[in-house]
């Protein structure tokens, strides 16, 4: 039985920071990020007969990311004529695997912290997908991208003390659902 | 004045801790917080979790896609569902 539906008109409102932030932390460049999200995002439409509704639909992106990723790094490793690309990497379940190995490369000791620090970021996005997703973009707008109280008050036609309470709200949300492994 | 503005309630107390944690919090509002602190276990434990939760939020570095980099996104999805429905 199909327990998640599919909804592309969505997609972007609801994944694009976390399809980000995944993204980012492994190519380190905004734009290659974001036209590998891109690629995703019309991939995922050309295979959208193929969404069984096992997985939720950002896992089924993810996937699909996951791929375009390894996509990238092929590319950029034929570019450079590595020849070791091609001693791990084979077709199927693998990719992951390869893909983690070629992504450990590029990191040293310092980005290992990089990569839990992204770990938790997942882990915010994540929480924040269980809430009202206005509020969500409210406590993303005021804490994430620092927009003044006033900017978000008049984009979404409320008062100051109706963002503080929607700040409550989420803060309160997010900190109950990280309690268990973050705090 | 000063004595009406002395004593708050917990929800003021927390709304006063959430405003310190983006550094709006005026002046009274700190000493009305700190002041309600003092007696409060409870919104203490708030407070400490609500600091922890800020510095949790910043080690992460999280980082949002602009509106503008969103809009071309929905545009080329819009773009694709129209071409695959005339289809
Ligand atoms: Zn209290």
């Amino acid at each position: 039985m199909s327990t998640h539906t599919i909804d592309p008109t969505k997609w972007v409102d609801k994944y694009s920071d976390y399809l980000f932030n995944y993204t980012i932390v492994r190519v380190n460049d905004r734009e290659i990020a974001n036209d590998l999200i891109s690629e995703t995002f019309l991939a995922g439409l050309k295979s959208m007969e193929n969404f069984k509704g096992e997985a939720s639909e950002r896992t089924w992106l993810i996937s699909i990311l996951k791929r375009k990723i390894i996509d990238h790094y092929r590319k950029m490793n034929s570019k450079k004529g590595q020849a070791e690309v091609h001693i791990n990497y084979r077709d199927g379940e693998n990719d992951g695997d390869w893909l983690e190995e070629q992504v450990a490369d590029q990191f040293d000791k310092t980005a290992e912290d990089d990569m839990e620090n992204t770990e938790l970021g997942m882990a915010i996005l994540d929480c924040l997908e269980k809430i009202n997703s206005k509020h969500a973009e409210i406590f993303k707008m005021k804490t994430i991208d620092g927009v003044d109280t006033e900017v978000i008050c008049k984009e979404f036609d409320i008062t100051p003390s109706n963002l503080w309470v929607i700040i409550h709200r989420a803060r309160t949300a997010l900190a109950a659902c990280l309690e268990q492994n973050w705090f | 004045m000063q004595e009406e503005k002395k004593y708050i309630d917990c929800d003021k107390a927390e709304c006063c801790c959430d405003k310190g944690q983006y550094k709006e919090a005026d002046k009274i509002e700190k000493l009305q917080l700190l002041e309600h602190l003092a007696e409060c276990p409870r919104c203490r434990e708030y407070s400490e979790k609500n600091t922890r939760l800020t510095e949790l939020i910043e080690k992460a570095k999280l980082k949002c896609c602009s509106e503008d980099e969103k809009e071309c996104w929905r545009n080329a999805i819009e773009e694709e569902l129209k071409k695959s429905h005339s289809e």
